[in-house]
């Protein structure tokens, strides 16, 4: 701790604050998570642990960077690159005009971080615009991986269907899926996008059914037809048959080759949805106009209080700020996809290195030990076996996945965010309630089908 | 792949002498500071006594060699193996908790923190961090152990681990080879007889002798030393042969997969020839995994790293007398102090890992 100079509180967490301070001797303006460890009846709890070794194993340019990690007094301290906006305070202001270029830019960021997580094997679960932190230079990048678990594992057992808020969850959660991929997260990627163009939620759901409700609305009733096995999911719904709308009737001012992509991303057959690299890969990102390049994006909104006082208070850390380099990227308008990521295919079983069985191809449920790893690189496309239950799951009963235990913001805690919104929507006078965290009400969801879970599998 | 861009690989992988380094490092670290303060001690018992109760008494107390600690490690370390069946944990938890125990040795030494408590807590934080997760409470009430003294040595063991916490094995990879294996025999006229043959009963026990192979690999340092891949590939061979099949065609598919994906620039034959020279390695590692530790021996040693451990206490709570600090310090606040002092994830204990040279 005596390393860093502590500067003002920037939020209070479910499980500690989160305090801005500066590096005594490199000047790096950081923001400190402190965990409180003292009447931990579990330990370290599960979503700083999370967060912990995820980040530790990730670099990536479009991730916020764990800096270091310490012990002090009763509490540990986690010390993050400091980020001073976020992708739903800019979406949320209406004093900023975010282009169709700007859009890009954004989502290519946004896919960037995304297909880094997946090669690592990591699910983040917890897509949403106030997860995407915003640099004054323009730099954004994923944070907050307290929901966030590794996946493809051959000794797995299922996953919870708890994960993402209600407005981001994909339809095969709502529905009660356990054995899902990194399609999850492109789905509420999509979402984030539809966002970006709407400038409001597109699923702005009140309850896990009318999210459904509102997702096929739009995006029309799944059939078994459209979407093979989705009738036996566990919580599966009817819903009266509706048409799809066509995505133009709702975003009338987007591209064809944006509507094109988002219409993949939010495929509601989560084997049908794109991956995040093939959406770098896809013909929106090559055509005009060209993303902005983040230097000469929209400066985003603070998220402070008051941001008057926050100059006056801190004016040092503030003028500071702008020149702190984010991690190791230095990055000029020429932001080179290849750079960020690296090759995807070269997952293999070599000599030098382990290999990790694919995930959820029907092979996994004939043989115990899981299948080859040649099948692990289409995981995204690995079919719609993703959706059901495995076998081995049956056979083997793996202790349960800890539900997801709770929200811990990022550098800014859930709480702020919402009082930030809060504000900013009465400022626009906007309506809208305020956006669902994780409520308790899920938790104890979660609790209930954990309980369940102990008996005898229902429908798989 | 992403082992390669792993913690793992940056910074858990040693060559055979940077391990014995660091530990004889820390051993000695810890016996100057102890020592130092015993002297004093012994001259006055020196003083009292008749002349050869000293030289007994130190005997007794003579604290465990390093070749003792390792005996002493591997012993619970199978320990740990034993406890994770017991429990029905999946390999994964099994094997990240000994990686984890033997991680933690190379930072601390067993002269500092008693392996008991350490191999506890390691099981449980594996729990955690492979997502197989059991409570505190279930977990020691199984194992009639204190909750408390296992959540408190948490925050250390994770210190211990530089908060590095995925760690790669060679199960999962065992896995993904012998299902290749199947895959070539259904692409056929890739394997020799003896492997496109090898199949139902002889096949379950080539798996399952691979299987025990990598369990007795994970009792020594092989983990520490060598890709997870590549235990994992030695161990398939050793399982074959115990099955009196030879494996070499198998290796020469997976070399040149290895050079067609172009990850090394050598030639298939180079390869080969690298793995054959690893195996020749590993299986040595093997031989001395399968090797029983004495139980008795152990117990002989744990009861002097206890004297030691008692001895060394004791002197410090005397010093802390001195400072009247002795009472007003619960015995967290105390290891949190100590961990801190040790320094984070970049401190001090770091410094002899970042030696670790490859990238």
């Amino acid at each position: 701790m005596d390393k860093y100079e502590k500067g003002e509180k920037l939020g209070q967490g479910q499980f500690g604050v989160v305090y801005k301070a500066r590096h005594k001797e490199t000047e790096q303006i950081v923001a400190i998570k402190k965990i409180h460890l003292g009447k931990a009846k579990e330990g370290i709890n599960m979503t700083a642990l999370r967060e912990i070794k995820l980040l530790k194993e990730l670099e990536s340019p479009y991730i916020v960077r764990l800096l270091d990690v310490f012990p002090h007094k009763r509490n540990l301290s986690l010390v993050y690159e400091f980020l001073d906006s976020d992708l739903e305070c800019l979406i949320r202001d209406r004093a900023t005009i975010i282009s169709a270029a700007d859009v890009k830019s954004y989502m290519q960021m946004l896919l960037k971080g995304l297909v880094s997580c997946h090669m690592h094997w990591i699910l983040h679960r917890d897509i949403k615009p106030n997860n995407f932190l915003i640099s004054m230079s323009g730099e954004m990048k994923l944070a907050d991986f307290g929901l966030a678990r590794m996946f493809g594992h051959p000794e797995d057992g299922r996953y919870t269907s708890q994960v993402f808020t209600r407005w981001y969850r994909p339809p095969e959660l709502l529905f009660g899926s356990t054995c899902y991929g990194p399609s999850v997260d492109m789905w509420a990627a999509g979402c984030v996008f539809a966002e970006l163009l709407l400038r409001r939620a597109w699923f702005p759901g009140d309850s896990d059914l009318d999210q459904l409700g509102k997702i096929f609305q739009a995006l029309g009733t799944p059939t078994e037809a459209s979407w093979p096995g989705c009738t036996s999911l566990p919580q599966y719904v009817d819903f009266n048959p509706t048409p799809a709308q066509p995505l133009r009737t709702i975003f009338r001012q987007a591209s064809e080759d944006a509507l094109a992509l988002l219409a993949q991303m939010v495929a509601l057959d989560p084997s049908r949805r794109i991956s995040a690299r093939d959406a770098l890969a896809h013909p929106y990102f090559r055509n005009a106009p060209q993303p902005t390049p983040p230097s000469q994006l929209p400066k985003p909104p603070v998220r402070a209080h008051n941001p008057l006082k926050l100059a006056a208070k801190g004016s040092s850390i503030l003028q500071a700020a702008p020149a702190v380099q984010t991690g190791p990227m230095k990055q000029n308008g020429s932001s080179n996809p290849g750079a960020a990521m690296p090759e995807l295919g070269t997952e293999s079983t070599t000599a030098t290195t382990g290999s990790r069985p694919a995930p959820f191809s029907t092979a996994a449920a004939a043989s115990v030990d899981g299948p080859p790893t040649k099948r692990q690189r289409g995981s995204d496309g690995s079919s719609a076996a993703a959706d059901v239950v495995r076998e081995d799951s049956k056979a083997n009963p793996a202790p349960q996945e800890e539900p997801a235990s709770g929200m811990l913001g990022g550098p800014v805690s859930e709480h702020d965010a919402r009082e930030d919104e809060r504000r900013a929507l009465t400022d626009i006078g906007f309506e809208a309630g305020p956006r669902p965290v994780l409520d308790m009400e899920d938790l104890r969801d979660t609790r209930k089908r954990k309980l369940n879970w102990d008996a005898p599998l229902n429908g798989g | 792949m992403n082992f390669e861009t792993s913690s793992q690989r940056k910074r858990w992988v040693f060559s055979p002498e940077e391990l014995a380094e660091l530990r004889a490092k820390r051993h000695q670290a810890v016996l100057d500071i102890v020592t130092k303060e015993e002297t004093p001690q012994l001259e006055g018992a020196e003083q009292t006594g008749n002349g050869d109760k000293p030289a007994k008494q130190a005997k007794k107390t003579r604290p465990p060699s390093l070749a003792e600690e390792a005996a002493l490690l591997k012993y619970y370390a199978g320990k740990m193996q034993d406890m994770c069946r017991a429990f029905g944990f999946p390999n994964k938890v099994q094997a990240a908790a000994v990686l984890f125990l033997k991680r933690f040795y190379l930072t601390y030494s067993t002269l500092e923190h008693d392996p008991k408590n350490v191999l506890l807590t390691a099981i449980y934080l594996a729990g955690k961090v492979e997502e197989a997760y059991i409570g505190a409470e279930e977990f020691c009430k199984r194992l009639q152990q204190d909750e408390e003294a296992v959540l408190s040595t948490e925050p250390l063991v994770l210190q211990g681990l530089s908060f590095d916490l995925i760690t790669y094995t060679p199960y999962s990879s065992l896995s993904g080879y012998f299902a290749d294996l199947e895959d070539c025999q259904k692409e056929g006229g890739v394997l020799d007889e003896a492997l496109q043959e090898l199949k139902g009963e002889s096949l379950t026990k080539a798996r399952a002798a691979a299987k025990a192979a990598v369990d007795a690999l994970m009792l020594t340092d092989a983990p520490l030393v060598f890709p997870p891949g590549q235990l994992a590939l030695a161990a398939m061979r050793s399982g074959c042969s115990k099955v009196k099949i030879l494996f070499g065609s198998f290796l020469s598919r997976v070399a040149k997969k290895a050079q067609e994906e172009g990850r090394s620039g050598s030639s298939q034959e180079d390869i080969v020839q690298e793995l054959r020279s690893a195996f020749a390695r590993i299986d040595s590692y093997g031989a001395e995994g399968s090797q029983q530790v004495n139980a008795d021996e152990v117990k002989k040693i744990d009861r002097r790293l206890k004297a030691f451990h008692t001895a060394a206490k004791a002197k410090s709570a005397s010093q802390h007398k001195d400072n009247g600090l002795e009472k007003s310090k619960s015995a967290t606040q105390q290891m949190f102090k100590e961990a801190e002092h040790q320094g984070s994830m970049h401190g001090p204990a770091d410094e002899p890992l970042a030696k670790r040279l490859k990238t």
